[in-house]
């Protein structure tokens, strides 16, 4: 398999990896598919209370009195806002405090949505919680409502939010604005003029709902010491740790945050979720152990997607060149700001960096509204971006008469060019690019070249052929430090019998982070990866990890253990240099699959060798002392992780109804480390991408607040397995590539594999149809109605 | 906001053995029949009913069974799975089986019984439409005065009175659902049109149809979710019946069916409904048609 | 009103008392603390709450305890026999059709269900079968494959 498209050496043909590439059962396997994992909800802890968290049934409102005496009377323990610090704070703990937007609260009288949290209840069983929270009765002052970015631009009083802070300033809100941003490069105008074709539209996507397995759950023990244990729901470790012990001002020593599997995030766990803080406020007034467990209904009011309505003009000269782009966003965040400022920037950033655009003009804004608030979810704007940007490159080529794939070869923002996916703070250079094989394999093995014009389709089933490239970034890092932190701090230690301790405060979501991360020490080592063990870890043993999102966990989390277990090899060496009589320069590992053990021998010298347990063994009965390592790590760039999905759909012109019958899944991710579960990530980000593009959106009822679908699944329209293709008609490749300052060569992949797929699906719909949507889910009701338009 | 997680109310729980026990416990003030508990349980759960009793009747094995005989007679204790499985279903009743094949997630089949789907009536339960094109009766059971067990047997068309509700009074048990033998040369079959596979019908249609050579002697069709309850589609099959099938004349019947429709904005739009309506009850006839051993010209 | 109830999970046999309205997914987890069952919507359509009774998956959320007395049921935590792997199980690691694992109990009852029945399923009667098992992970392809793996393995007694 060759992939030198632009002379990048293949590093993969020529290295032999022992580990990398190699599929292993998965270390969490066994625990998962016997039902013994545990995850939040399944934490049960000598005397605890199950909790409830008490919500506002009104979209805006405050509370005039709250009356506990009946719940009391059941013997429940009760929380209302009167009990707990009134502090402000931002959930997301990511970026650094000047870009921080600062407007939640534990528990407020200010409701501002429904299901706003202003208290809580805990009590022995989960019957009586229940029963408790019903019978709390509260007298409410309902206010205006404001359920569209419209109502809430237009409301110059009862606001959202009055009063905000920005790290320690006070910020006065206006019309419901929680933040703007602005990005120029270039003149815009002048650009324009030089533009002989234009496009210009609106796009619009819904209010995807993570619909994480699990909804939200905590267990949290107050200590007698007066720290707390906690056991959440996270992608932040300590992140959530610096939260508690800041809101709660208890000592981060005292802060104990556990590491445990949880039931996917997809970004929703970027930020502590607020049943955290609460389980946490609650543990400590009761003096017992609380676990709440929030009902799904409870979590779709919790969090949901950026939803994004964006104008995006687009101008090119007639041999293709972009010359200059428009796009003014509006973003409706919901209730509360978790990365409002970060994700404006970010929309410019993804924009800018997947096609060269030398004059830029972008605007965004973030509005509140009276909905669930708006979190990261896989992709973090660009699936919402993506679907515009290659919407309109189609649109171009149709203008320009030219082919859609060679429009994007001439504009990528690819190897050697200067990128800033996450915005404009952090800026990198590109080192690996597969985007060319990408494309022209993508084209091949698809039947591409053979889909036709819509025009000169006929009957009621039309066949559609379509594509959408894409990337995300690995991880945040970048030369210069710039709005959000980026590090790592792992500890690696060699074994008394040579087996290998990893410690990291990484999450691994289910996509095998750190599985990955043990194959990156095992190859270092020569060690079986068997025989390298991921340590259980806690913010006490850990050092600072800003949290797994990003798609960090390989190139950063992993980057960072690979530096780390590259010092511990360093001072094993020593010790082997010792007993081999060698100077360290000129000793080598390997692995030995017969002896199940790494082995180090000095270069030339084969038979002059000793293995990595034999080097700790003798360094421990010779008080010489364990080969250990433990030190921050933070990597200056982000590299982007490629993607390319060519989706075949047949399309029911007569009931809308759009059936998906094959994928091509392209992926640069450079080394691919494991390669069954990094088919999985584009399993899974095509079926959320599809999931997006077609049938999915959490619409809220204009009048009432409520969610049309009521916190019921059923309701919420998601894709099931029938509507996917199967496997066999299901392709995935890798492209050759090797990231020269990734760990062994490697990228990520997480979030890319989301990204361009609601693009390519709506243009495939298009080359069935004739018709661009520039408005996500594209429902059968919408095809339909367009069809009979024309 | 519901709690889908747990149930705060407190009743009272029977579970009688025998259908007059049955009856005798559905005589109390307040008490309703708790069969598969897939609708019930989440309606007191979520949706604010709060009944004084459940009278759990699946573990009454005197309601559990499907009975061959002249026709079909089903038990209102027997789940949709049993419907499935038995290969007679799906040779003769094949709109029923089609019905069953087109419900929700396996789990729900192997809890929820079709009777319990009737009596939970929904406009667009998947039950109503297959079973009234098949002109299915049911049998409903009570204790009178006396304390004697009566029955009394009416069209399913009669069984509906609303939105989500039955002919059913307090202390009547619906205990088995009757439907009669298919024609030689007949066929039925079931369509739905949903969002997605797994979710609840949006709309469904069920067609039933004798043929004689080309010759529709005998058309039966109902909707489901296009109307407050579920319908006949009368002037369907009245334009349809005697007539010789050709797309022709099945597009002429199909733009009738509007008249026999009345949807609200339920879960899509109107007009995109009457349009699904129209042509789904096409696709349908047109199943039906075949397996009854007709050819259709395209 | 409580009832003594027998609930035989996994071959044996627990004597507890419920009250009518305790759920069945709540007493298999709060009471008997067999966690491996999951609530993902409470309304039976998501089968993280799978368990199989009498040999069929239903959804442990939208039955009452009170009901199944005495009716056999299986969990996730009862499919391995004296420590070994049921095929499945085994399956589901070897091809990657685990990522979050928190649909993996339900999935595997499910796909256990239905081997019971067809011992050798296409991808169409799998993904008919696992249609009440909602994964937000995977997008299904590798269960596919672990399924139809699962399934080999049963019919040459193999393991891969």
């Amino acid at each position: 398999m060759v992939g030198n498209y632009q002379g990048v050496r293949i590093e993969m043909e020529e290295k032999e990896y022992s580990f990398l590439g190699k599929d292993f059962p998965r270390k969490d396997g066994i625990a998962r598919v016997t039902g013994k994992e545990t995850y939040p909800s399944d934490i049960y802890l000598e005397g605890m209370l199950h909790g409830r968290i008490l919500r506002s049934p009104h979209p805006h409102a405050r509370v005039k009195s709250i009356d506990f005496s009946e719940a009391e009377k059941i013997g429940a323990v009760c929380l209302s806002f009167n009990d707990v610090p009134s502090k402000h704070f931002n959930l997301r703990q990511v970026s650094i405090p000047r870009s921080t937007f600062k407007d939640w609260q534990v528990l407020t009288d200010h409701m501002r949505q429904i299901g706003d949290p202003f208290g809580a209840v805990a009590a022995e069983t989960v019957e009586l919680e229940a029963k408790a929270a019903e019978a709390v009765k509260v007298e409410w002052e309902v206010l205006p409502s404001y359920m569209t970015i419209d109502e809430a631009l237009a409301a110059t009083k009862n606001l959202i939010h009055e009063t905000v802070y920005l790290e320690d300033k006070e910020i006065t809100i206006q019309n419901n604005i929680a933040c703007t941003r602005e990005v120029v490069e270039g003149d815009v105008n002048e650009g324009f003029k030089e533009a002989d074709v234009i496009v210009e539209n609106e796009f619009v996507t819904s209010r995807v709902y993570h619909a994480q397995l699990e909804p939200k759950a905590c267990a949290c023990r107050p200590e007698s010491d007066g720290g707390v244990t906690v056991w959440p729901a996270t992608q932040a470790l300590h992140n959530t740790r610096i939260l508690i012990g800041e809101i709660f001002d208890i000592p981060l020593s005292k802060v104990n945050v556990v590491r445990i599997a949880v039931g996917g995030h997809f970004g929703s766990g970027i930020h502590t979720n607020p049943v955290n803080l609460i389980t946490v406020a609650l543990a400590l007034k009761a003096g017992r152990p609380v676990k709440i467990v929030q009902s799904r209904e409870e979590d779709m009011y919790d969090h949901s997607k950026y939803p994004t309505r964006y104008a995006l003009k687009v101008g090119a000269r007639k041999d293709g060149t972009l010359v200059a782009g428009e796009m003014k966003a509006y973003v409706d965040i919901g209730s509360h700001h978790i990365q409002a400022l970060a994700f404006l920037g970010v929309l410019a950033g993804w924009w800018h960096s997947l096609y060269r655009l030398p004059n830029m003009k972008y605007e965004g804004m973030a509005i509140y509204t009276n909905k669930a608030p708006a979190c990261a979810m896989q992709g973090f704007g660009a699936p919402q971006v993506t679907f515009g940007v290659e919407s309109t490159m189609n649109m171009l080529a149709d203008k320009l008469g030219m082919d859609p794939v060679e429009l994007r070869v001439k504009n990528y923002v690819g190897l050697g060019e200067v990128f800033w996916g996450q915005g404009p703070t952090i800026r990198s250079v590109i080192h690996s690019d597969g985007v060319k094989e990408l494309l022209y394999r993508g084209a091949e093995l698809s039947d591409w070249k053979d889909r036709g014009d819509p025009k000169t389709k006929t009957g009621r089933y039309r066949r559609g052929i379509g594509f959408a490239r894409g990337f995300h970034t690995s991880g945040t890092g970048a030369p210069v430090p710039g709005e959000v932190k980026d590090y790592s701090t792992p500890q690696v230690k060699v074994n008394e019998d040579g087996s290998i301790d990893v410690l990291t405060a990484l999450m691994d979501h289910g996509g095998g982070t750190l599985d990955a991360v043990a194959k990156l020490v095992a190859e270092e080592f020569g060690v079986p990866f068997e025989k390298v063990g991921i340590s259980p870890a806690d913010t006490r043993s850990t050092g600072y990890d800003v949290c797994t999102h990003a798609t960090r966990g390989v190139y950063c989390g992993g980057g960072a253990v690979l530096e780390v277990a590259r010092d511990a090899k360093k001072v094993l060496l020593g010790f082997a240099s010792r007993i081999l009589d060698a100077p360290v320069e000129s000793l080598k590992i390997k692995s030995d699959p017969e002896k199940g053990q790494g082995m180090i021998y000095v270069e030339g010298i084969p038979s002059k060798n000793v293995t990595v347990r034999e080097v700790a063994q003798t360094a421990m009965n010779k008080d010489w002392g364990t080969a250990i390592a433990v030190r921050s790590v933070r990597m200056v760039n982000c590299p982007p992780c490629f993607t390319t999905y060519f989706v075949e759909v047949v399309v029911d012109m007569e009931t809308g109804r759009v059936k998906i019958e094959k994928v091509v899944a392209g992926s640069d991710a450079g080394t691919v480390i494991n390669p069954i579960l990094a088919r999985g990530q584009l399993h899974g980000g095509f079926y959320r991408g599809a999931g997006m593009a077609l049938v999915e959106d959490a619409e809220y009822d204009e009048k009432t607040g409520k969610l049309k679908c009521d916190g019921l699944l059923t309701e919420y329209k998601m894709l099931g397995a029938a509507d996917l293709p199967g496997p066999e008609n299901i392709q995935t490749f890798f492209a050759g590539t090797h990231e020269p300052t990734g760990p062994m060569g490697a990228k990520g992949i997480g979030e890319s594999a989301v990204n361009p797929v609601p693009g390519a699906v709506a243009l495939a719909i298009q080359n069935a149809t004739g018709i661009y949507f520039t408005k996500l889910p594209i429902l059968p009701e919408d095809i339909h109605e367009a069809v009979l338009g024309d | 906001m519901s709690n889908s997680q747990v149930i705060t109310h407190d009743f009272d729980y029977y579970s009688p053995k025998t259908i007059e026990e049955a009856l005798k416990n559905l005589k109390e003030e307040g008490a309703r029949v708790l069969a598969g508990g897939t609708d019930v349980l989440n309606e007191i759960k979520m949706g604010g009913q709060r009944p004084k009793g459940l009278v759990y009747i699946l573990g009454i094995s005197d309601l559990d069974f499907l009975s061959w005989g002249d026709g079909l007679k089903i038990g209102s204790a027997t789940i949709w799975s049993k419907l499935e499985e038995d290969g007679r279903v799906k040779q003769e009743y094949p709109a029923l089986y089609d019905a069953v094949k087109s419900m929700g997630a396996v789990q729900i089949r192997n809890m929820a019984t079709v009777a319990g789907n009737l009596c939970t009536a929904s406009p667009g339960a998947d039950s109503a439409a297959p079973l009234m094109a098949l002109s299915a009766q049911v049998e409903i059971s009570r204790i009178n005065d006396r304390g004697e067990t009566e029955r009394r047997t009416i069209p399913l068309e009669d069984f509906f009175t609303g939105p989500r509700k039955t002919a059913l009074d307090q202390g009547e048990l619906l205990t088995a659902i009757l439907i009669p033998a298919p024609f030689q040369s007949s066929g039925s079959a079931f369509r739905k049109i949903a969002r997605v596979k797994l979710s609840i019908a949006k709309i469904n249609c069920a067609v039933y149809v004798e043929r004689e050579g080309d010759v529709c002697t005998h058309v039966r069709a109902a909707l489901g979710g296009v109307a407050p309850k579920p319908v006949r589609a009368f002037s369907f099959e009245q334009t349809m019946t005697g007539k010789e099938l050709t797309p022709g004349s099945l597009a002429r019947a199909a733009e009738m069916v509007n008249e026999d429709i009345s949807p609200r904005n339920a879960r899509s739009t109107a007009a995109y409904k009457r349009h699904a309506a129209s042509y789904l009850i096409q696709d349908t006839l047109e199943v039906a048609w075949k397996r009854s051993g007709g050819e259709m010209e395209k | 009103m409580r009832i003594p109830i027998v609930l035989k999970v996994n071959g044996k046999e627990y004597c507890l008392e419920v009250k009518p309205n305790e759920i069945l997914l709540n007493v298999l987890r709060d009471r008997l603390h067999l966690t491996g069952t999951k609530y993902g919507c409470g309304i039976g359509e998501c089968g993280a709450c799978m368990v199989l009774l009498n040999g069929r998956p239903i959804a442990s959320c939208q039955t009452l305890a009170v009901c199944q007395s005495g009716q056999e049921i299986t969990t996730i935590e009862g499919l391995a026999q004296n420590g070994k792997l049921h095929p499945l199980q085994e399956a589901f690691v070897d091809e990657g059709a685990v990522q979050c694992g928190y649909c993996t109990s339900g999935m595997i009852l499910s796909a256990k269900a239905l081997l019971d029945k067809n011992p050798d399923p296409t991808t169409d009667e799998i993904q008919e079968a696992i249609r009440g098992n909602l994964c937000r992970c995977t997008g299904y392809a590798n269960i596919i494959k672990a399924i139809k793996t699962g399934a080999r393995r049963i019919r040459e007694g193999t393991r891969g």
